[in-house]
């Protein structure tokens, strides 16, 4: 993983065809000349940081949009995978969590195909592979690199105890863990800090979108909760997090308050939990709310495209959140226009959220291009 | 005056054996796709002889104190759960920070015992 301290505003955020920086290598003077070998350097760490991730086991001849899932049951053991109990076209198990594992998996696939044209988490057909009943007592879910991992709750305790339900329940939970994985393949955010807070926060962003787009709402119609369903009614809370009011999710006196800020101003400082990931992501997760909010209808239609292009176009791993902010500005622009509604309202978004984009000096990829080229006779 | 000698022998043998029983455990698991911090403290003086016991083995069988803590925690790995226990137990102290990735087999029955105490709130 190359963890080298780029600057925000560095051209390797935007894409410059490799010919042309062949281009400026052949003709531009020496400074240039250098900038430019520096880039292919870059990006070419950043290709081969990203082919470094641990290949997952793909279909060997996988058609263009043909989704394959493959859901495995641990049952209750350590052991990885486990049993195979679910495979694509089977008909459902019957068993709650690894029939919500199968068609959660499959929404999120369809929601990166259908809209975003992308074919699976390594946008190659990649298998969707996913485990169920991992452990006893396990109050989680994860992506492990390769797969997306499942606990069964507290079911360990007595049901009068129980605080958490099975963590396929929540299908926004589903698409979460499985755009953790789109991100390792894509911006490759490492999970720290800053980069680590987006990297939370676009895995809610597609989480929320799945579930918004099964369920047909609009941006106004969404609840914008993340883990709604899987607290047991023993639980003084709707959900593990609201991306429209950051930190109200639950208050409760065993689990504590949902502590994530919504502006910039709240911003927790801690080394915990990576840098407080799961906390500070409220900022980007609102100023996402923002965006679909100010641009209504559906959010998967103009925000989350503008969201999914900067991820996968903008980003690199250790991208911050003014970055990402002065990024999805760039995004709209280039998809819909300078000035336009869009852009209007992704600046908006990000403002609510104290988060003001370097309109002066980003002027977007071109500019900067430009600039770069200054000088140079092609 | 012999007695007297065996009296204490025997009195300070038993001290040291009820010290090398004496344990103290800290739990703190963070992180998780849901952020919840939860937090255990297991002292022995606050157990009953059975329990005692039964957390006596589960500190052997995870072989706690001959564990090599890796320097890798893998942290890179999203929504997993990262644990640190220290365990002061007779004279020895030590503390191993893990995260599912790393977590032994032979952990596995030590750290669901004390993720169930700090679910209760103990
Ligand atoms: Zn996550």
């Amino acid at each position: 993983m190359t963890e080298q301290h780029q600057h925000p505003h560095d051209p390797i955020n935007c894409i410059i065809p490799p010919h042309m920086v062949d281009k400026i290598i052949e003709n531009g003077g020496k400074d240039q000349i250098e900038r430019a070998v520096k880039t292919l350097n870059i990006s070419d760490q950043i290709r081969s940081a990203r082919q470094s991730v641990p290949e997952a086991i793909k279909r060997t001849q996988a058609v263009a949009g043909q989704k394959n899932r493959l859901i495995y049951d641990a049952q209750n053991g350590s052991t990885l995978p486990g049993t195979l109990v679910r495979s694509e076209g089977d008909p459902a198990t019957g068993d709650p969590a690894a029939d919500e594992a199968y068609d959660g998996a499959g929404a999120t696939f369809d929601l990166y195909y259908e809209i975003f044209e992308r074919d699976s988490i390594d946008n190659n057909g990649m298998d969707l592979i996913s485990i169920v009943h991992y452990l006893q007592g396990y109050d989680n879910a994860f992506w492990n690199g390769e797969r997306m991992v499942y606990g069964d709750g507290d079911e360990d305790l007595p049901v009068s105890q129980r605080l958490f339900n099975r963590f396929t329940i929540a299908i926004d939970i589903i698409g979460h863990e499985l755009t953790h994985g789109v991100t390792q393949y894509e911006a490759g955010l490492i999970y720290k800090d800053q980069p680590g807070a987006l990297n939370e926060s676009f895995s809610d962003v597609f989480g929320s979108l799945v579930k918004q787009r099964i369920n047909n709402q609009t941006a106004a119609q969404a609840d914008w909760l993340i883990g709604a369903g899987l607290f047991t009614s023993k639980v003084n809370g709707n959900a593990i997090r609201s991306m429209k009011n950051p930190g109200t999710a639950y208050d409760d006196p065993l689990l504590g308050k949902d502590p994530q800020p919504g502006h910039m101003n709240n911003y927790v400082q801690t080394t915990s939990d990576n840098g407080g990931v799961h906390i500070n992501s409220g900022i980007p997760n609102r100023a996402f709310y923002g965006v679909a909010r100010e641009l209504g209808g559906y959010a998967w239609e103009k925000a989350g495209k503008i969201w999914y292009v900067t991820l996968r176009d903008k980003l690199n791993s250790t991208s911050d959140f003014h970055t990402a902010a002065n990024m999805t500005f760039e995004v709209a622009a280039e998809l819909y226009g300078k000035n336009s509604p869009e852009q209007l309202a992704v600046q908006k978004g990000w403002d609510e959220v104290g988060i003001v984009l370097n309109l002066d000096k980003r002027k977007g990829c071109g500019n900067i291009f430009g600039s770069f080229l200054a000088g140079i006779s092609l | 005056m012999v007695i007297y000698l065996v009296a204490f022998w025997l009195g300070s043998v038993y001290n040291i054996l009820e010290k090398q029983d004496n344990f103290n455990i800290q739990f703190q698991r963070t992180g998780g796709f849901a952020g919840i911090v939860t937090n255990a403290e297991i002292d022995s003086k606050r157990l009953d002889t059975e329990e005692i016991e039964k957390i006596k083995l589960l500190i052997s069988q995870s072989n706690f104190f001959g564990f090599q803590q890796t320097d890798s925690l893998s942290k890179n790995i999203p929504d997993q759960f990262q644990y640190v226990i220290t365990i002061k137990q007779g004279d020895k102290k030590k503390t191993i920070e893990l995260t599912d990735s790393t977590v032994p087999d032979s952990f596995i029955p030590l750290i669901n015992y004390l993720t169930q105490k700090s679910r209760k709130g103990n």
